[in-house]
């Protein structure tokens, strides 16, 4: 059915997505989008409000818009805007074995990938910087992406049922 | 075939347990912040509130269309998954305002020992003297949350943002999970 696909342009459920990820974009961009505003502004806007559950948004660890800070923090903003990007050209991927195969072991790479990110970082083996951040969550956002866009993903049962051949 | 089986007892189980869960884990972490020295570890220790309300917030959708899934074991549409997601994000942000009420009548001086902590940890990184506005923000916000239509304002918020976003990973659970339909059905 055409509208139950995320690997089309003509699904409406694709464009839903792709709608809520762009709008989750223009808010994590925060206020500093729309002016120059002072911090005490940027604590109050609803921007940093909505995302203040989801998100630490810690300054130093926030990329700045100008001299505002975004509403979340860099890792997130990697894994927001990177979905988004990824979403708008997900369609034109082709649908290969390849990729229903390993499209959801992508996601648990990525995931993995920034738990030890996180752990490193915290246990002071190496310390991450604002691009790195963004650079290591945006795999999740391209990963989640990708998967969505993957037509019939192979689960990781069906593959450890099958062989991995 | 997919078949449009109820869903709201997973959202309802789940929304509860993923709130609950969250709700216990900030609040573990709150008052570990609250008996602790004023610190930079302070901060950390917020960053982790945060990373942990994250993980299981945003994905109280896939962890619902995987119980729906245990109960029915039938083909699941992405569109529904996205409903199902949806439901799940509104119900973890509803549950998660009735525990914030439950636990201010606990214990009900915890937003202002925290609020105090938080405030001690910026002035004693030296972060006081360029915030003192942000800092008399913080208070003005924790004031608001206080009253009904702050309250109301903050589940409209979390609800909105956790409804788009549990949409698309209720998505996700079903490509993770979902029994996928025959190839004659596909077409």
């Amino acid at each position: 059915m055409q509208n139950e696909t995320l690997s089309s342009y003509s699904s409406s459920l694709y464009w839903m997505v792709l709608l809520i990820s762009a709008a989750v974009v223009v808010v994590i961009l925060g206020p500093g989008l729309y002016s120059n505003v002072s911090l005490a502004e940027w604590y109050m806007s609803w921007q940093k409000q909505m995302f203040d559950i989801l998100c630490h948004q810690q300054l130093d660890r926030t990329i700045h818009l100008g001299e505002v800070p975004m509403a979340v923090c860099s890792r997130c903003t990697g894994i927001y805007i990177m979905f988004f990007a990824n979403m708008l050209i997900v369609p034109l991927i082709p649908q290969t074995k390849w990729r229903n195969k390993w499209a959801i072991f992508l996601v648990f790479i990525a995931l993995s990938i920034n738990l030890v990110d996180f752990s490193v970082n915290a246990f002071d083996v190496w310390e991450n910087t604002l691009t790195s951040r963004f650079l290591v969550g945006s795999l999740i956002g391209i990963s989640a992406a990708h998967l969505l866009g993957t037509d019939r993903p192979q689960q990781p049962k069906e593959i450890f049922s099958h062989g991995t051949k | 075939m997919e078949q449009n089986n109820p869903f709201l007892s997973s959202a309802v189980i789940v929304g509860f347990i993923v709130s609950l869960l969250s709700t216990v884990v900030a609040l573990g972490i709150s008052y570990n912040i609250i008996g602790s020295e004023p610190s930079t570890s302070t901060m950390i220790m917020m960053s982790v509130v945060g990373l942990a309300s994250c993980l299981v917030g945003a994905f109280a959708g896939i962890f619902t269309v995987r119980h729906h899934v245990k109960m029915y074991n039938a083909p699941l549409k992405m569109g529904r998954g996205a409903v199902i997601g949806l439901t799940s994000g509104v119900i973890v942000a509803v549950f998660g305002t009735i525990f914030s009420l439950i636990w201010t009548l606990i214990d009900p001086s915890f937003s202002d020992r925290l609020l105090e902590t938080m405030v001690r940890s910026m002035e004693s990184i030296g972060q006081a003297g360029q915030m003192d506005e942000a800092i008399d923000q913080m208070y003005q916000q924790f004031e608001d949350q206080k009253t009904a239509l702050g309250q109301i304002k903050a589940l409209g918020i979390n609800a909105a943002i956790l409804g788009a976003l549990n949409a698309i990973t209720g998505i996700l659970g079903v490509k993770f999970f979902a029994p996928k339909p025959d190839d004659a059905d596909a077409l």
